[in-house]
């Protein structure tokens, strides 16, 4: 009977020593996860693989982008003297000898063209 | 005339840097004649460029048209029907009086003794270019003249 008691009380020792120790892990094994799960979440986050792919996408939109403001571009420059006082600087008029003239006539340069109507 | 010709403008004669100056060239007999006293005669009415850009844009037609005073005088009309503004009658009336042709000879000839015998040429301050230019070649010689 006493050995049936002590045996009884081993194994209730056994199982209280195992219960604290399992305890004891579980308790390790919530400390490291926490250290795991940033480790798992940096190589997420490193995988700065979503950054090339935007990187990507950026590359991808720019060339249509980029077009298009290159033709905007000379459209800017051409525009640009356009605000200056178009109708008092584009008369028609005439030289003395009678040859029609468009444009300011004291400009600095005098264009004259040449040509036939064929 | 139709490409690089409207970019001057904008570039220089708008800004009122330049001014253009235009000086018939007789090089395509009677075609040539015509077309020169319609440009001639819409500038009467101070419509010359606008019968200007017409010439140019319709050369085509001209060229498509019979070498006759009567077929170029009923063209010139119809150009002239596609200016706002132009007193078509009295264009009409210009036109076939030649009003404008012994004008118009007389500086062909006078051009000629200068060496003007082709077209396009131009002169900016009195610097010559010969045939068509690019925008790049006429702004190089503006620019340069307006140094």
């Amino acid at each position: 009977m006493i050995a049936a008691k002590e045996l009884t009380m081993k194994k209730t020792f056994l199982l209280i020593i195992f219960l604290l120790m399992s305890a004891a892990c579980a308790g390790m094994t919530d400390a490291p996860l926490p250290t795991l799960a940033p480790t798992l979440e940096s190589p997420r986050a490193t995988p700065a693989v979503i950054p090339p792919i935007a990187v990507t996408l950026t590359t991808q939109a720019a060339p249509p982008t980029a077009a298009p403001q290159n033709t905007q571009a000379p459209t800017a420059v051409a525009a640009a003297p356009t605000p200056k006082p178009e109708s008092k600087n584009l008369g028609q008029g005439a030289t003395p000898e009678g040859f029609f003239t468009l444009g300011d006539a004291n400009a600095k340069v005098t264009v004259i063209d040449y040509s036939d109507f064929l | 005339v139709l490409t690089v010709e409207p970019q001057v403008i904008e570039k220089y004669v708008k800004t009122g840097r330049a001014k253009l100056v235009f000086r018939d060239v007789l090089n395509h007999g009677e075609r040539s004649a015509r077309m020169s006293e319609a440009a001639a005669c819409a500038g009467r009415q101070g419509k010359f460029w606008e019968m200007h850009r017409i010439l140019f844009e319709k050369q085509d037609d001209t060229y498509a048209t019979a070498s006759n005073g009567a077929a170029l005088i009923a063209l010139a009309k119809n150009y002239a029907s596609k200016i706002q503004g132009l007193d078509q009658n009295a264009f009409a009336q210009c036109m076939e009086s030649r009003a404008t042709l012994k004008a118009i000879q007389a500086a062909d000839a006078e051009q000629r003794g200068r060496g003007i015998t082709s077209q396009p040429i131009f002169e900016i301050n009195g610097k010559r270019l010969f045939g068509v230019q690019s925008l790049d070649v006429m702004s190089a010689a503006i620019d340069a003249a307006l140094k």
